[in-house]
């Protein structure tokens, strides 16, 4: 039988793999794929006959072969063992197994998820529509009628069943008991649960009647799910998450752990066969991307849908680096790592810099213009072949292409695994931005909006990943060229722009901002064509600011920080980066205000006109205040969020976050590091009340909340965008305790 | 005891005929610093000293620093000094079992510092297993440098380990070594303690073995990156 059709779901079962396929009328079939998952051992003689000798004792039955694959550095083909398993549930005992007889350094691409073995093995991927020939149920064969990097496809018709907790104001981590929503075709129903039987039995009905192909949730992974599945349990009713009901859950416990000097808390997962979970509260591509993104991402690393909605994006450039190794006899090394050679310590000095940074002047600026690079990392990584196994590489050991300033020498033979795989990524979200601007409907502009949009974050990552000190192919090297490249490529811009009569006036990693009497708009296009020309990479002119503001830092008032600016175009549209407004570490009522006071200030068109709205701007942060002393803000509106560092009994202090989640502990929620808090501040010097603040799940209006400290704030927040005024936080502190009609404004202005 | 004999005592140690021996500094952080000078020293008597790097702890500032107070160009110590780093501890064990020798011999160096040697054995990813083969690896490298006459400071702060079972790890490093050497910190005043001498596998070390003594070192410069209230 030939099915036309998408490419829906598979998992691995003990005896291949399981894919459910489904057609255009959107009927689903369940079929089986004969695959014995693989990976390679590079043996002496001796250690191959010992081999033989114990394959009887595996976990699993083993074919073994010898093969020819290439080694990625030297690029020498070299002769290794290929071990096929017949059991793929199997694959990493007998991985594990064989590690206590032979060096791991023997081993290549043997900590591969056997999914995702699949995927590169056949070149198959998530909802590939192609004609599919089945046999008694057993996939035979396909012939593909699309591409993982295609920029038109279709996708089939997937219905959704949405589950979530009633109460979407605190997770369902803080509710003693949960009501639960389930949402089809638009009609939302909330399920009784008076009785855990009656609830499961509801759960069942509407899977049962609708059997939808997708589960949407809200907490799906850490509450809904694993509450449902151990109640079903605990009353022996069997629940039919699953399609397949020979298949169990694929679930994983919540972790906290250490990356990039934070600590990072992730939830368990909760996956389902046949049928796709997914929990918008634990996907972060889902939030940027939405699913039409998810499915284009998924798609283009070969990992299949669930599993994608939940790693991260690095994952997805990695697997699809692995795809290219398969596809191209490359042998995945397992933990040989690439060493990084040795270097002088002035070697060093020079090549352990990053971006380029160029402090902007304090205070506001008029006639200011931004050109961005765009996406520069990836393009100059691509121009100049950068990748791990081009820098240094064994066959162009007198390339003419070198690295500034460090001197590496880069292929000029062969195109990297890193060119490779982002060439296509580039290509696709250039094509969709395209789509964008061309689109006729808003809805349209809005799908390829988030299909870029997932995209960029391939591109945004990508770089750190490049080198990315544990990741399986990166190089330290590389990562260096990129930065050295790019480097040159700001120096280059500003160069060319002085050149023109332009000043620079600020320049971070990728974007310049320049100033130039008079300047029009088509000078700046003429300027940024010929920054390309010479640098090679795409750069724009992002917009003219009638004025902008470098906000002094915190620490120390005399120097910017290069991350953190406001200002309009001349087209009346603010661009802010940085400021209280936009941190997530704000409360809502100090966002309000600070955004209170770019409305005043959004209408103005120089920095005179600024100056003649202060009295208005002061007139929003004395409002905010008064109401804050009165005690009428709503404490929502002061709700802090903050990530705990430690479990809430390992904190030695007694800060707002140790008490905060000690409390929260107390009360039977137990959090993790690397969670977030929320909490209203009730007395942050812990005088009063040595709680200092009260979580939001246990907050009672009669709890109140600090004023002093949350003026504070509303001072602080002010002061970013009216210091080059004069006003400090210290000064309006001050004033506003005295009269307000002393601040300098009042005398002068008006 | 003059201040500057016993940093020189350290590096004479090692330089003793017959060349070719494993020594472990360890203590608290200003360990690193205090390795610093100690590479120093061997620039002022060798052309080259070879440096991996496993605890990111390799400052070219300090080097430069240390250059300056002694009135000489940065740039003589930090061309000659040949660093690579591990962030990984597969990439430590191929850093040094993989060509350590030949690089050595290349730059004309006779010594070897590595930094942090069982920092990254600290990782949940890494089975207790790896980390055996790789210390055995790495002990029989260093034995067999040892017999080529190269000399190694392994150089370890003192081990916190997260996981529970690792703490003998560094009982493990000790025991590669020939001559222990520990810094201990009294008030921002760093005192050498030479703790203990095992007649290893280098028989010259014999005649100092046992010798305890605690000695004022040098003034370790101010490390760039940290942050710690002057000394007065
Ligand atoms: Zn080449």
């Amino acid at each position: 039988m030939k099915i036309t059709g998408w490419l829906f779901d598979s998992y691995a079962t003990d005896k291949g793999i399981t894919v459910w396929l489904v057609d255009g009328n959107g009927k689903k079939y369940k079929t089986h794929y004969h695959f014995h998952p693989l990976f390679y051992l590079n043996l002496t003689k001796d250690e191959e006959h010992f081999l033989q000798l114990m394959r009887k004792e595996l976990p699993s039955e083993v074919s073994l072969r010898r093969v020819e694959r290439r080694d990625l550095y030297s690029r020498v083909m070299i002769p290794v063992l290929e071990v096929s398993l017949h059991n793929p549930l199997m694959f990493q005992k007998t991985v594990y197994t064989l590690s206590k007889h032979f060096n791991f350094y023997k081993f290549y691409g043997a900590d591969i998820k056997v999914m995702q073995l699949f995927y590169y093995i056949t070149q198959l991927f998530p909802l590939a529509y192609g004609e599919y020939e089945i046999e008694n149920d057993i996939l035979q064969h396909w012939s593909l009628l699309d591409r993982f990097d295609a920029i038109d496809y279709t996708i089939p018709e997937l219905s959704v069943m949405t589950l979530t907790p009633s109460m979407k104001l605190f997770s369902p981590k803080y509710q003693r008991s949960m009501e639960i929503e389930v949402s089809i075709d638009d009609t939302t129903r909330v399920l009784q649960q008076n009785d855990p039987r009656e609830l499961i039995e509801q759960i069942n009905y509407y899977l049962v009647q609708y059997d939808p192909d997708i589960i949407l949730t809200e907490y799906g992974d850490s509450s809904l799910l694993p509450l449902l599945s151990s109640l079903a349990e605990e009353y022996r009713i069997p629940l039919h998450l699953n399609r397949d009901p020979d298949a169990r859950y694929y679930t994983t416990k919540a972790q906290s752990y250490f990356s990039y000097g934070s600590m990072v808390h992730r939830d368990g997962v909760f996956e389902l066969a046949g049928r796709w979970h997914i929990d918008r509260e634990n996907s972060f591509i889902v939030g940027e991307a939405d699913l039409e993104g998810l499915y284009d991402l998924s798609r283009m690393s070969q990992i299949g849908v669930q599993h994608q909605a939940r790693t991260s994006i690095g994952s997805a450039l990695s697997s699809m680096q692995i795809s290219w190794a398969y596809r191209n006899n490359v042998l995945v090394p397992y933990k040989r790592p690439i060493k990084e050679s040795f270097k002088t310590l002035s070697t060093l000095l020079k090549s352990d810099r990053g971006g380029l940074h160029f402090m902007p002047p304090k205070g506001y600026h008029e006639q200011v213009a931004e050109l961005d690079f765009a996406s520069m990392y990836p393009t100059l990584m691509k121009n100049h072949n950068i990748s791990s196994e081009t820098i240094d590489c064994v066959c162009c050991a007198d390339s003419s292409h070198l690295v500034p300033e460090l001197g590496y020498r880069l292929c000029e033979k062969h195109t990297g695994f890193v060119p490779e795989t982002l060439t296509p990524i580039l290509e696709k979200r250039a094509r969709y931005k395209e789509l964008k601007r061309t689109a006729a409907t808003d809805e349209l502009k809005k799908k390829y909006d988030r299909m870029q949009a997932g995209l960029k974050w391939i591109l945004v990552t990508c770089f750190g990943y490049l080198g990315f000190k544990k990741s399986r192919m990166g190089r330290i090297e590389a990562h260096e060229a990129v930065n050295a490249f790019a480097r040159e490529g700001l120096l280059r811009a500003k160069e060319i722009a002085e050149a023109k009569g332009f000043t620079l006036i600020h320049a971070i990693v990728d974007c310049v901002w320049l100033k130039k009497k008079d300047a029009t708009r088509e000078e700046y296009e003429a300027l940024a064509k010929e920054i390309e020309r010479e640098v090679g990479v795409k750069i724009s002119l992002e917009g003219i600011y009638q004025w902008i503001l470098f906000p002094t830092s915190k620490m120390d008032d005399d120097i910017t920080t290069a991350t953190r600016y406001v200002g309009t175009y001349e087209n009346g549209e603010m661009k802010v980066r940085g400021l209280e407004v936009r941190r997530h570490d704000t409360c809502r009522y100090v966002k309000k205000m600070q955004q209170e006071m770019l409305d005043v200030l959004s209408s103005a068109r120089s920095v005179a006109e600024i100056k003649f709205r202060l009295p208005d701007v002061i007139a929003v942060v004395k409002r905010y205040i008064d109401q804050l002393n009165e005690g009428n803000v709503s404490p929502f509106e002061l709700v802090i969020r903050r990530r705990i560092s430690k479990d809430p009994y390992e904190y030695a202090n007694k800060s707002i976050n140790a008490v905060v989640s000690q409390t929260l502990a107390e009360a039977g929620v137990t959090l993790a590091a690397g969670e977030s808090i929320e909490y209203i501040i009730t007395d942050a010097s812990g005088k009063k009340d040595p709680q200092k603040a009260k979580p939001l799940a246990l907050y009672a209006l009669d709890d109140g909340y600090d004023a002093k400290k949350y003026s504070e704030f509303i001072f602080d927040a002010a002061e970013t965008l009216l210091q080059p005024f004069g006003y400090t936080r210290k000064e309006l502190q001050k004033s506003w305790k005295e009269d307000i009609m002393d601040l300098p404004l009042f005398r002068q202005v008006s | 005891m003059d201040k500057k004999n016993s940093l020189h005592r350290i590096v004479d140690r090692h330089f003793t005929a017959p060349p070719g021996k494993v020594g472990l500094l360890y203590g608290e952080r200003k360990v690193y610093s205090l390795a610093t000078l100690i590479a120093v020293e061997i620039l002022m008597r060798n052309p080259a000293v070879v440096i991996i790097d496993a605890a990111n702890r390799v400052d070219p500032y300090l080097f430069a620093r240390i250059a300056r107070m002694k009135h000489i160009d940065p740039y003589s110590f930090l061309d000659r000094t040949y660093v690579t780093r591990a962030y990984t501890c597969y990439q430590l064990d191929i850093s040094i079992t993989d060509g350590l020798f030949q690089f050595v011999c290349g730059v004309n160096a006779q010594f070897v510092i590595v930094y942090g040697l069982i920092d990254l054995f600290d990782d949940e990813q890494v089975p207790i297993s790896d980390v055996v083969d790789i210390l055995r690896r790495v002990r029989e490298t260093l034995r067999s440098l040892m017999l080529k006459g190269i000399s190694t400071l392994l150089v370890s702060s003192t081990p916190h380990f997260k996981l529970k079972g690792r703490e003998y790890f560094f009982a493990q490093l000790s025991a590669m070594a020939d001559v222990r050497y520990r810094l201990e910190q009294h008030n921002f005043d760093q005192h050498i303690i030479l703790e203990e001498t095992t007649h290893g596998k280098n028989n010259t070390d014999r005649n100092n073995a046992h010798s305890v003594r605690r000695e004022q070192l040098v003034t370790i410069p101010q490390g760039v990156t940290e942050r710690r209230p002057k000394r007065v």
